[in-house]
């Protein structure tokens, strides 16, 4: 069940009126409370497919499912965390989630103990009525990530959340994150560029390329707690490597081929 | 870096900082100077300092042949007409271009056109088809001038808001009403405080040279007969009470802009630099 994703298709027309296709007829299955990556070079349209499931973007065709019920992905219970920490500069962090959540009709009643409660997963309890510009960039960006939380939704979304932070940052957010997982046993799909933090990260893995086309899906099996540095997970992320750079090899020359053979000049 | 500090040294031996502020020494050095100047003129012309203390005073309690009050009144009416205007048809205008293509298609050449036209100009224009008026002709002149600077400040403004913010708020359904209130008008707020700061100090200027023109009234009115009867003592005493005047209302507004922007770290810092 879960959050199943159906011959998605998305095409986007570029400025010169050229077709772009985006997503081609994409097929997935997200399993309820599990912690999946998406992962894929820059252009393969992993943000798109998230943006679409955010009810950011439409799409042309397919459809997408929850809890196995047909629905508009605007109507899907989720909470969104993006690359950049996207907050009101000019609000205190409660005031930041207490956006959200009058946003989502959430009671204002209720308002003050969702906010202490988030704040205290994500370890910011004490910064209630800070302003975003005077935190670090990792506090910044887990008030993005308490604020996603605060309107308690079944599913997170997550594009890129750390890629700008450094990598020591990075790493206690990624724990702290798995924790939080656990804890609230939300189901996370999470975009990443990273194959080490997606190994680290992920019940399950789904890879896209340039194509728009899912190219492979893998279940991580290591038990919990993992270990960034672990053989295991890196052996694993050596033969995911390989794997992606043989279908890109293999892809680049399919469209070689295509083009010498249809004579287009590109 | 070497060459700096060992001038602020100088300086610093010469000048304490605590016991005399740079800028009351540069004041202290200009009303020297001004005295100085002030012995080769006759006082009419150029005042020296207690001549103009006395001056200021007997124009203050109305004393002289204008009565002050009367005067400046109608003056101060002007400005706040003028100023009100401007910023409310200068924002809603500068927010509709920011936000709407057509709007900013067809309105950027006629708000261009009008800002170019010299002050003098329109005050001359106001008057041949208006006549001598109260306020009209002042305050159109004001309005004219001062709102394609307002229009432009708050377009720029409007226009530069951050679509990833927008884009957050859409995540969370945020209505068009909660965007407004805590997205667009908070971003906007540094642009319409610059705005009101330049409309105001170009308001109360342009208001003196409409009153010059064209007015039976007003301490505009007041300095272009004192020009006329070779009075310059006179018209420093006329204007230097109003120029007080606009300069506490326009550290008012500094003010203003300043608490209401207390969530930026950056403006603490340079305020202790300077401190």
């Amino acid at each position: 069940m879960g959050l199943r994703i159906q011959h998605l298709t998305k095409t986007f027309e570029e400025e010169d009126g050229d077709e772009f296709v985006v997503l081609d007829d994409i097929s997935a299955t997200v399993d309820e409370g599990s912690f999946t990556s998406i992962m894929g070079p820059s252009g393969c349209g992993k943000s798109t497919l998230l943006n679409i499931l955010a009810g950011l973007h439409t799409y042309d065709a397919g459809e997408v499912a929850w809890r196995g019920e047909t629905v508009d992905p605007t109507n899907l219970p989720i909470g969104y965390v993006f690359q950049e920490p996207r907050l009101l500069n000019w609000r205190s962090v409660e005031e930041n989630l207490t956006f959200a959540m009058r946003a989502q009709g959430i009671p204002e009643s209720d308002h003050d103990a969702i906010v202490g409660d988030v704040l205290s997963t994500v370890g910011l309890a004490d910064e209630r009525d800070t302003y975003p510009l005077r935190l670090s960039g990792g506090m910044r960006q887990r008030v993005g990530i308490a604020r996603a939380l605060a309107v308690d939704p079944e599913i997170l979304l997550m594009d890129e959340p750390f890629s700008d932070l450094d990598e020591l940052t990075a790493r206690n957010l990624r724990e702290d994150l798995i924790d939080l997982w656990q804890t609230t046993g939300k189901t996370i799909v999470f975009v990443t560029h990273d194959i080490s933090e997606a190994v680290f990260l992920s019940d399950e893995i789904v890879f896209l390329d340039t194509a728009g086309q899912i190219f492979n899906e893998v279940s991580i099996d290591v038990p919990r707690p993992r270990d960034p540095d672990d053989r295991d997970l890196l052996a694993i992320e050596s033969d995911l490597m390989d794997d992606f750079f043989d279908h890109m090899e293999a892809l680049e020359e399919e469209t070689a081929a295509a083009s010498t053979g249809g004579g287009r000049a590109d | 870096m070497d060459q700096h500090s060992s001038t602020r040294e100088t300086l610093a031996r010469i000048v304490p900082d605590r016991v005399l502020p740079p800028s009351v020494v540069a004041v202290a050095l200009f009303l020297v100077v001004w005295q100085l100047v002030s012995l080769s003129f006759d006082p009419n012309t150029f005042p020296g300092l207690g001549r103009l203390v006395e001056t200021v005073v007997t124009v203050v309690t109305s004393g002289g042949r204008f009565a002050f009050a009367e005067h400046v009144g109608p003056t101060l009416v002007r400005i706040a007409l003028g100023f009100t205007i401007s910023m409310s048809v200068g924002s809603v205008l500068g927010i509709a271009m920011g936000l709407y293509e057509p709007v900013e298609d067809y309105t950027t050449a006629p708000v261009m056109a009008i800002m170019t036209f010299p002050a003098v100009v329109w005050a001359f224009m106001g008057i041949l088809w208006f006549g001598i008026t109260t306020y009209v002709v002042h305050v159109l002149v004001i309005v004219l001038v001062v709102t394609p600077y307002v229009t432009v400040n708050v377009w720029k403004g409007a226009e530069s808001v951050e679509q990833d913010l927008v884009e957050m708020a859409a995540t969370f359904d945020a209505t068009r009403r909660e965007q407004w209130r805590h997205i667009h008008v908070p971003h906007l707020q540094p642009f319409l405080f610059a705005s009101a700061r330049l409309a105001f100090a170009l308001s109360w200027k342009i208001a003196l040279v409409a009153e010059v023109f064209g007015a039976t009234e007003g301490v505009g009115y007041v300095i272009s007969y004192y020009f006329q009867t070779l009075r310059a003592d006179l018209i420093i005493a006329w204007a230097l009470p109003v120029m007080l005047l606009m300069f506490g209302v326009e550290r008012l507004l500094k003010r203003l802009e300043t608490r209401s922007f207390e969530w930026r770290p950056e403006l603490e810092e340079s305020a202790g630099r300077r401190a």
